[in-house]
């Protein structure tokens, strides 16, 4: 066990060693870069002038002077349009959803008012219900919605925070939602944008119940 | 029939000579210039871009493709929608700005296609994650089809009346719970090393010393019978 860890230990450094060589090598490519373009100016000048002992002299100069070019590198402009918070995913970085025409489900906060979005509130999943309004919601309705949903999160309690079991609990809510719309409990919307009637096409009567004795229209 | 309902039944749409030319002039200019996502999954996609070239010219419909979302007015769904590309596909949806329309193309975006017997992973109808505007049937359409789809489109607009937009209920059905899943610790680190180095739970009790001497005692075991 100790050896492992010290040979673990060792590796983590040779790591770092492996990163850092990696920028000395990126530097080392600058500075060659950098002493190609001046031995070609040099070799120019060396044409033009035709003096040997100054060519020797300008070699020198140049090796000197591209040195401390060489070693300092051009510092890192600071990225003000990035937000990134360098997330792991224990802290909120994974974007987990499930979306679906009605259900959409997200592990974050996201505030009713100002539609803000908090993907650090690890602990939370808002349900944003039927966005294109292909369906008529009242508010007893989305209490309906809301609490089935509830007691699905409360159901899987224990499951790993994956998109898997988000997607089984959206897919659970759409048949419930299916199921209400077959029973008659939610309706259509007939004034939204596209009609669709993604979950079939209205009939008359869904579940028959007592009354008419109509066989369904499709 | 019980399953349907008009809950703006009772607006007074104002009919008077100045906001219907507003409106038709809105519809034209909307309709003139329909900007389509450059996106395609599948076979339709061909069919699609076969509409850029000079033979099916959909520039003459004011048609000009574009890549980000964000400056897209419709999405041509061209080609097979598989579950894991259903997020993708919804969020490019949600990203495209207010008006946006959606045809669905091909036999596969509107019920599945030949996919909708038997696969595992295809979406059945792309009309479960996006509304859409215009069906488009065929396997996969042909060009003119195509055309024919976005004229239908165009007829569609050409009949929208600005009020209902404004007046249909923008509310935010939002609902938060709070869960008690597992947030498992991530084993991407950035450590490239990390596999080689993952002790399985019954090895780690065993340390290397103690590992080597039994290889040792069980060479030397098998030793003499050699």
């Amino acid at each position: 066990m100790a050896t492992s860890c010290s040979y673990m230990v060792s590796t983590r450094l040779s790591m770092l060693g492996w990163s850092g060589g990696g920028r000395k090598e990126l530097r080392n490519r600058r500075a060659s870069f950098i002493s190609a373009q001046q031995q070609q100016t040099d070799v120019e000048e060396a044409e033009s002038v035709k003096a040997p002992p100054q060519e020797e002299q300008e070699q020198a100069e140049s090796s000197r002077s591209w040195k401390p070019k060489g070693t300092k590198p051009r510092p890192v402009e600071p990225q003000l349009n990035v937000k990134s918070k360098n997330m792991t995913r224990e802290y909120g970085g994974q974007w987990l959803s499930c979306t679906t025409r009605h259900i959409r489900i997200f592990a974050a906060y996201i505030d009713p008012v100002t539609c803000e979005f908090d993907q650090t509130q690890m602990d939370k999943l808002t349900l944003i219900l039927d966005p294109s309004n292909e369906f008529v919601w009242k508010p007893d309705t989305c209490n309906l919605v809301y609490s089935y949903f509830q007691e699905l999160v409360d159901h899987y309690e224990g499951a790993p925070l994956t998109e898997y079991t988000l997607r089984l609990i959206g897919s659970d809510l759409e048949h419930y939602i299916r199921k209400l719309l077959y029973d008659g409990v939610i309706k259509y919307n007939m004034d939204a944008k596209v009609l669709n009637f993604s979950m079939g096409k209205p009939r008359i009567m869904f579940n028959n119940d007592n009354q008419l004795e109509e066989p369904p229209e499709k | 029939m019980n399953s349907i309902e008009f809950p703006l039944l009772d607006r007074t749409t104002q009919n008077s000579v100045i906001s219907t030319t507003l409106n038709d002039l809105s519809n034209w200019s909307r309709l003139s210039s329909l900007w389509p996502l450059l996106y395609g999954t599948s076979c339709c996609f061909i069919e699609f871009a076969s509409l850029i070239g000079s033979r099916f010219d959909f520039d003459r419909y004011g048609l000009v493709p574009r890549s980000s979302p964000r400056q897209a007015d419709l999405i041509l769904t061209a080609g097979t929608v598989t579950v894991k590309m259903a997020p993708s596909l919804v969020r490019l949806y949600e990203q495209m700005p207010e008006p946006k329309y959606v045809i669905a193309m091909g036999a596969c975006t509107i019920t599945g296609g030949m996919f909708s017997t038997d696969s595992y992973s295809t979406v059945r109808g792309v009309d479960k994650l996006i509304p859409v505007d215009v069906y488009l049937p065929g396997c996969p359409p042909k060009p003119e089809a195509i055309i024919d789809a976005i004229t239908k489109l165009r007829k569609k607009i050409s009949r929208e009346i600005d009020e209902d937009h404004i007046r249909s209920q923008q509310e935010n059905r939002c609902f938060t719970t709070n869960h008690k899943f597992h947030v498992e610790r991530s084993t991407h680190t950035g450590n490239y090393n990390q596999g080689f180095f993952y002790q399985p739970p019954f090895t780690s009790e065993i340390t290397s010393d103690i590992f080597f001497k039994y290889k040792k005692s069980k060479h030397s075991a098998t030793k003499p019978s050699n």
